[in-house]
């Protein structure tokens, strides 16, 4: 199963933040309070969508290929997005 | 409903592109437009169906429904020019529409298919209490009113279709998507019948 990353407290619902960071690897673990980046707020689906965006060179009209998608409803789920990255931006001000 | 089946009948505009989209709505305005011409069926205004005979030339049966998407497609154009924050492009909108009037193919078919001139003179006599004598059997009136019902749930599809792709060609959803749908419908009949009746 995947697992899913929390970006709310379960408890208070308020935004969380990271303290530790572990390197699978040697086994470092690094403590601090650090944000999470912009895009970690988004879902899986959210983020693929963001990176082939990227790729497409903003292309929607490639995007409505690749997502099998109508050109509106690929750009009303871009708008979705922009929406949210306002509000996003809004909170951290 | 089998999902695919709600996909296409009811939900097309989120996966047909606009070029699709234009191509099956234009075939539909004008294959219903040429049924018209044999039924004698008029689509006298955006969501209105009229049986029987006006003295109009065939070409005007085809024209009506091209009057009735184009005129509607540009109201609804203009008004998410001031109510999306999307950028909105007309292809979009007029492709949607084209396609949202498919279901009139089907009631074209139906007035074609199922006799009911006799049933119709036999009411408007009724209504205009003109006191000549027709005689009808009841079957008459039993297709009349199938073919009623079969004009009211077409022309209720056609609303929902017209509705799901104006909200996503424009991007508006909630309250103030379906006020802004429904004063644009009523403005654009009262304009279509206008049009329909003095250009025609």
């Amino acid at each position: 199963m995947e697992k899913k990353l929390p970006l709310q407290c379960p408890s208070c619902q308020a935004r969380l933040k990271v303290k530790k960071l572990h390197c699978s690897n040697c086994g470092t673990e690094v403590d601090g309070i650090y944000d999470f980046p912009p895009l970690a707020s988004f879902n899986n689906e959210e983020q693929e969508f963001i990176l082939h965006f990227v790729k497409t060179s903003g292309s929607l009209k490639e995007m409505a290929k690749i997502m099998d998608r109508s050109y509106p409803s690929v750009r009303n789920y871009l708008d979705e997005i922009i929406g949210k990255v306002k509000q996003l931006e809004k909170l951290k001000k | 409903m089998n999902a695919s089946l709600n996909k296409w009948f009811f939900r097309p505009f989120e996966h047909l592109s606009e070029f699709k989209a234009l191509l099956i709505g234009i075939s539909a305005i004008l294959l219903s437009g040429g049924l018209n011409i044999l039924s004698q069926t008029h689509f006298d205004g955006i969501v209105d169906v009229h049986t029987g005979s006006k003295e109009i030339s065939s070409i005007s049966f085809v024209c009506e429904g091209l009057i009735d998407w184009l005129l509607f497609s540009a109201l609804l154009f203009t008004s998410s020019l001031f109510f999306s924050s999307s950028a909105i492009r007309l292809i979009d909108v007029i492709s949607t529409q084209a396609m949202a009037r498919w279901p009139l193919l089907i009631t074209s078919l139906a007035t074609l298919i199922i006799p009911h001139q006799a049933a119709d003179e036999y009411l408007l006599s009724k209504v205009l209490k003109s006191g000549t004598e027709i005689n009808i059997q009841a079957y008459q009136l039993i297709l009349l009113g199938l073919l009623t019902l079969i004009i009211v749930a077409t022309s209720i599809w056609m609303i929902v279709l017209m509705y799901r792709a104006y909200s996503i060609s424009c991007n508006l959803k909630g309250n103030k998507a379906i006020a802004i749908f429904i004063i644009t419908l009523l403005l654009a009949e009262g304009i279509s019948k206008y049009l329909i009746s003095h250009i025609l």
